[in-house]
């Protein structure tokens, strides 16, 4: 209190004792009761402590003191009054008192010893506290309810004194602090910079919006708390600083931490959700959307550019389809995490669909198209490795669309969706690309491409799909032995639909699968209806798709067709790429095999096209290998690609397959295979893929091959004559004709290699000089394509040298001259017919050693086994009959034997002449056959020897184990009639 | 086959389709079926014989114990003729052992009898004597002939005292497995009378529980007819032991040489595959068994052509050609050999 000296008044003296009135005055008015005790009773109070405890003034002197104590402390009064009386000195002390009325309250007692009346006595002084206790009782209240308040809210707060930043620290804080409870004594006040609570890096944070606060408004920022467990939390810090100013000068604070650490992470995670791949964790598309258009107005500032690479991953469809769910999601994240890896600083990778990914490119400066090309090329060859799905590897096959900004769009949408468009076109581009940039005529082939789709969806349900049948053609017989089942789609929309466009369609959208199983199950159909109505029994091949060949259950899912359609399975083939075969060798051997193995044929298709290495083909189980139609050449090719085509069909003949030439389309190609063992046709030039009405027809027609293609008949001889005079041709014509060979003719080289492609020629007679190419030319021509024929120079000049070369690398068997002699031609012309069909028969011949041949590892095989079977069973019968059987029949006594399973294994003859029931014993157990003093002897440890009646008459017995090489073989038994003499026996 | 020229009836087709309605209600083609279909000119559109209302589990179980099995079976009963003719070859004068032993091959029992007395450790190769030639060689006509006399006396001639048991569908179905076991043997260039043995022992455990279990064993075929189920899945489920393990046990017990064993262990079912590409004993008998039960020789109007295992018919390899080859040779064989023996 700070005295106001203009009201002050001087007159009042100040004394240092006041008068016996004044202090009487003082006691009466003092609002403090007063009382004094004086031999235990109250010997004087105030009106003031009169009031207090409801006593009539008159009443309560000479009561006892502890009349106005509460019962429970009267004890403690006593001893607080006599202690005083004592001379001790007492503390002021909480007490409670006792109304006159019952009831009672807080006061505050202070004791001390007086002199009243000239003897001891005690002055009490009291004050009433009641409404101290309650205000105190309330804040105690007060304080509990906040704890547990700020614990159930996981909050804390504490009070700041600004501006020295002093604060106190509530339990909550503490509690959600980890902090611990402060011991007594200990400061409960600290200095909010050096609060341990919140992380260092972020106390200069909330100490500055302390200091910055705006008196009385509120205000709310969120930072960490660091957990003395050393974890962290995310606190909502509400914070108001009061207006008024206290005495010091300081402002007072409150600040309420709550944490919100669940709801942040929830927080965090629903924008996750909403902005990424919920498999991949990738930023999805809207995300991605909002990056790009981030990228245009960045880019347009900066004049930089952007590309966008979609890319799209269709066998994730067909595993999910084909593997289920897990075995695709487990596919999408191995390849989302190989892009991510694959993508550095400037790279952003997004998630558009289940199939579908995006990178953005950055550049600095808009860079040059085969730079992107390149780095697109790179990711697709990250992407495209194989990945290892449970056994299996899955090879990708990514396809690759490319936009850029700004030259290929404005807007981050329009860019996304023409990155889409260029890579729907990649499939279907030149070929072995999948990387394709935007055109801006992508966008009517692929507008195209969502209604084949859209309309491929439905072609199967409303019947628009149909088979065409190709024949396939035998050589050895040229009959139809099969036909390859093509797929043709009418759409009402879209007209005739070639396969080549629909297919990839119908591969990528997943499609396929069930295609692929109409195909089949129609092909079985017609196949069975075929030989239900008695038509010669054809094989229909079927062509197998990726994503049928991936399910591991193909087999069963052929056999159901078979069984449901009731085909033969050996009137059907599965046809199969390269490509498919090779992409896992181990997985198609196995789905394969099973499949061979109830009767189906397996054809390996475009053979020849692919990077299938020759351990790998000898791996599957394939019947026939189709050799692709670019491998098929005509006669006017060159002898070298003549030669890759025989090499390619020795090739499958040593590997135990057929072989059938597709695309065959001319009769040169036809005669040229037909002279290489060919096993099988199929192409234009016998029939194009014909509806199935047509090719019924065609089967009950007959239709085949002119014999002359046909290489298992004996053809009658040919001869091919050449020259460029007709009368020379002429005159030859008649002197042969009467040889009855069939003669053909031609008048020059070219028209000679024309007719060597129609005919089966055997032996030809050549002109020399003719223009264009000569008659030495031509023959080593004719013996390049067909070894095999004899080539014979008729020639009126000799350019020797010429000729003698011919001669001596073999193009020429014969030269003769002009004119010639009619006899002497004759003669040689049948000479070489003799020579031809010698050398025919040696290569048949040979050809059957070669079949010999390869029997022969069999062969030897088998001997061998016959071999050591052969020796076994001599080494069986040298043991039984040198060692024991003829010797033990031929011994005087009477033989058992006994295997270790007690069997009865051997009598011999004298023991079945002298034992009665002999012929029983063999087979069976010894102690159920033989006297039990004889099993005694074999089983016992006593005595080998003993002595037995058998039917009257007496034998001595000797028992002996037998140790053969092998352990224990039994025992041997000798029964010896008692009249012998012991001689024999010893 | 005359069949396949005249026109299939209805009842050949419909016998086709329940002899293979275990694989066609699975929705599976038997390798076999279609060379059956070509075989026996059986063609066109066939009904496949509805399961059993509900495809229920066996109901009772009536469980034998395989070791008391081992200790009990000594003999198994035998053809009487069989047994007669032989006893007559031995005793005549120009007496040959490739003869007696062709005789001895038509009767499961017998064979079993020769090989176990030839695999007995007394004669030093136990393990080692596969076919009844080398047993005959082994052990001498005349004790061969001392054992069949012994057999004549032990041996019953009487059918299994079993109920449901066909005795003669039985023995048909062992002389025409042996035999088809024999000539794809031959096709194969494998041991073709070792393969006889396995192909004529391979059921020789469905003899002893007919013979020594007759009540537990008709409760299984019994079973086996309600359920519709294949033989050794009801009897491993009623009996607790299959034909195929009581069989191998004997065998085994009896020293038959290990792929006489296996053979008859593994008939039902083959190893997997990548286990070798060459066809074994097992894999023949397998094959042959099912070949023998898709020709329908037993008589059994449940007769039921168990699945073939895909491997072992891939690793036996006939070609369809030798299938029909083997269809009419077998068909052939037992007929003559029923014949002979008035069956």
């Amino acid at each position: 209190m700070t005295s106001n000296p203009a009201t002050a008044t001087p007159t009042i003296p100040y004394d240092s004792e006041p008068s016996d009135g004044d202090a009487r005055q003082l006691v009466q008015g003092a609002q403090t009761g007063l009382l004094v005790v004086q031999d235990d009773v109250i010997r004087f109070a105030n009106p003031a402590f009169a009031d207090m405890v409801g006593w009539p003034m008159a009443e309560l002197l000479g009561q006892p003191h502890y009349v106005t104590t509460a019962p429970e402390q009267r004890a403690m009064a006593q001893s607080s009054v006599d202690r005083v009386l004592g001379g001790r000195s007492t503390r002021p002390g909480q007490m409670r008192c006792l109304r006159r009325d019952g009831s009672s309250f807080d006061a505050r007692a202070v004791t001390r010893r007086v002199e009243y009346g000239g003897r001891p006595a005690v002055l009490v002084t009291v004050s009433d506290t009641s409404e101290l206790s309650r205000a105190l009782r309330g804040a105690e209240w007060n304080a509990g309810m906040l704890a547990r308040t700020e614990m159930l809210c996981r909050s804390g707060s504490f009070e700041i004194l600004m501006p020295s930043a002093r604060l106190h620290v509530s339990p909550g804080l503490r509690a959600l602090a980890g902090m611990p409870e402060p011991a007594e004594g200990d400061a409960t006040e600290c200095d909010l910079d050096e609060l341990a609570c919140i992380p260092p890096d972020e106390r200069a944070l909330v100490a500055g919006i302390w200091r910055n606060a705006v008196p009385g408004e509120p205000f709310e920022f969120q930072h960490r708390l660091q957990v003395a467990d050393g974890g962290r939390l995310i606190v909502l810090h509400r914070g108001v600083l009061n207006e008024a100013t206290d005495a010091a000068g300081e402002q007072r604070g409150v600040a309420i931490l709550q944490d919100i650490t669940a709801q942040r992470e929830a927080e965090l995670r629903l924008e996750e959700v909403a902005n990424h791949n919920e498999v991949t964790g990738l930023p999805n598309r809207g995300s991605f959307l909002d990056q790009v258009d981030a990228a245009t107005h960045a880019a347009r500032w900066s004049a930089g550019a952007f590309t966008l690479v979609a890319i799209d991953i269709p066998r994730i469809a067909e595993i999910k389809a084909s593997m289920g769910f897990g075995a695709g999601d487990a596919l999408t994240m191995s390849l989302a995490a190989r892009l991510a890896g694959a993508c550095g600083s400037g790279e952003t990778v997004a998630q558009l669909g289940d199939t579908e990914f995006v990178v953005m490119l950055e550049h600095a400066e808009a860079p040059d198209v085969e730079v992107i090309r390149v780095r697109a090329l790179e990711l697709q060859a990250t992407m495209d490795a194989p990945v290892r799905l449970a056994a299996t590897d899955i090879y990708p096959r990514c396809v690759f669309g490319i936009a850029c900004f700004p030259s290929d769009g404005e807007s981050a949408a329009e860019l996304l969706e023409r990155a889409q468009t260029a890579r729907l076109g990649a499939t279907g581009a030149d070929e072995g690309s999948s990387v394709a940039f935007f055109r801006p005529e992508s966008n009517a082939r692929v507008v195209r491409a969502m209604h084949l789709e859209s309309g491929l969806r439905q072609a199967i349900a409303r019947n628009e799909l149909r088979l065409v049948y190709q024949p396939q053609v035998a050589l050895a017989t040229g009959k139809i032995c099969g036909a390859e089942a093509l797929l043709r789609w009418n759409s009402p929309e879209l007209g005739a639909v070639s396969p080549v466009e629909f297919i990839p369609i119908a591969e990528r959208s997943g499609l396929i699968g069930a295609i692929g199983e109409w195909v089949m199950r129609r092909a079985c159909e017609q196949s069975a209806a075929w030989r239900r109505a008695g038509l010669p029994p054809v094989r229909v091949g079927v062509n197998l798709s990726p994503a049928q060949l991936q399910r591991p259950d193909l087999a069963r899912q052929v056999q159901a067709v078979l069984v449901e359609t009731g085909a033969d399975p050996a009137c059907l083939g599965i046809e199969l790429t390269e490509s498919m075969a090779m992409a896992d060798v181990p997985h198609a051997a196995a789905v394969l095999r099973e499949i061979k193995s109830i009767g189906v044929e397996i054809s390996l298709d475009d053979f020849g096209t692919g990077h299938s290495s020759l351990s790998c083909l000898r791996s599957l189980p394939i019947d026939v290998v189709k050799v692709d139609r670019s491998f098929v050449h005509d006669v006017t090719a060159a002898p070298q690609d003549v030669s890759v085509t025989r090499a390619i069909i020795t090739m499958a003949h040593g590997l135990q397959m057929q072989v059938l030439v597709e695309g065959v389309e001319t009769e040169g190609q036809l005669a040229l295979l037909a002279a290489n063992r060919c096993d099988t046709i199929q192409g234009f030039w016998f029939s194009p893929p014909v509806p199935p009405e047509a090719f019924e027809a065609m089967l009950r027609e007959g239709k085949h091959l002119p014999d002359r293609f046909v290489t298992r008949v004996r053809r009658t001889h040919t001869l091919l004559l050449v020259d460029d005079e007709e009368n020379i041709i002429a005159s030859l014509k008649r002197l042969l004709r009467r040889d009855g060979y069939h003669i053909v003719t031609a008048t020059s080289a070219a028209e000679g290699l024309q007719r060597l492609a129609e005919n089966d020629v055997d032996v030809i007679v050549s002109d020399q000089r003719m223009p264009g190419m000569s008659g030495v030319e031509f023959l080593r021509r004719a013996k390049d394509l067909y070894p095999d024929t004899v080539r014979i120079v008729l020639s009126g000049y000799t350019e020797l040298q010429s000729i003698l070369d011919a001669i001596n690398e073999g193009a020429i068997y014969r030269f003769l001259t002009k004119p010639w002699d009619d006899q002497l031609l004759r003669a040689h012309i049948a000479e070489a017919f003799r020579q031809k069909d010698m050398a025919d028969e040696n290569r048949r011949l040979a050809q059957q050693v070669e079949d010999a041949n390869a029997d022969l590892a069999a062969l030897n095989a088998r001997l061998e086994q016959a071999v050591t079977r052969q020796r076994e069973q001599a080494q069986t019968m040298a043991i039984s009959a040198g060692s024991m059987r003829e010797v033990l029949d031929e011994l005087p006594a009477a033989v058992l034997g006994i295997d270790p399973d007690g069997m009865v294994a051997f009598v011999n003859r004298e023991a079945e002449r002298v034992l009665p029931d002999a012929g029983r014993l063999i087979g069976r157990l010894a102690r159920e056959a033989l006297p039990p003093s004889v099993c005694a002897l074999i089983d016992g440890p006593g005595g080998t020897r003993g002595e037995v009646t058998i039917a009257g008459s007496e034998f001595r017995v000797i028992a002996r184990a037998l140790d053969g090489s092998k352990g224990a073989n039994g025992h041997l038994v000798l029964l010896v009639p008692h009249d012998v003499d012991e001689a024999v026996l010893s | 086959m005359s069949a396949a020229l005249a026109t299939p009836s209805p009842a050949a087709t419909a016998r086709l389709a329940t002899l293979f309605r275990g694989s066609l209600r699975e929705g599976r083609v038997h390798p076999l079926f279609h060379l059956l279909q070509r075989h026996t000119g059986v063609d066109g559109p066939m009904d496949i014989p509805p399961a059993p209302a509900a495809a229920r589990a066996a109901e009772r179980r009536a469980l034998v114990d395989p070791a008391v099995l081992n200790q009990r079976v000594a003999e198994l009963p035998a053809l009487p003729q069989v047994l007669l003719e032989l006893l007559a070859a031995l005793r005549s004068d120009d007496v040959r052992l490739d003869d007696c032993a062709n005789r001895l091959s038509r009767d499961l029992a017998l064979s079993a009898r020769t090989l176990r007395l030839a695999n007995s450790a007394f004669y030093g190769v136990p393990g080692r004597v596969g076919t009844v030639q080398d047993a005959i060689g082994l052990l001498g006509l005349r004790t061969l002939g001392s054992m069949l006399t012994a057999a004549a006396v032990s041996t019953q001639f009487k059918p299994p005292p079993c109920p449901g048991f066909d005795f003669g569908g039985f023995w048909r179905h062992a002389v025409a497995s042996g035999m088809a076991a024999r000539a794809i043997a031959r096709q194969r260039r494998l041991d073709q009378d070792l393969c006889f043995t396995a192909g004529l022992l391979h059921d020789i455990g469905r003899l002893a529980l007919a013979t020594y279990f007759p009540d537990e064993f008709s409760v299984a075929l019994a079973e086996g007819r309600e359920s519709d189920l294949p033989p050794y899945a009801v009897e491993r489920a009623v009996l607790g032991v299959c034909h195929a393990e009581v069989g191998a046990a004997i065998a085994a017990h009896w020293r038959f040489p290990a792929n006489v064993v296996e053979a008859i262990a593994l008939h039902h079912v083959p190893r997997a595959p990548g286990d070798g590409a060459t066809a074994s004993a097992a894999d023949v008998v397998h094959v042959a068994d099912a070949v023998v039960h898709a020709l329908d020789l037993s008589g059994d109007p449940r007769e039921f052509v168990p699945p073939l295992a895909l491997p072992a018919w891939a690793r036996v390899g006939l070609l369809p050609e030798q299938c029909l080859a083997l269809f009419e040779q077998v068909e052939a064989g037992v007929a003559e050999a029923c014949e002979g023996l008035g069956l």
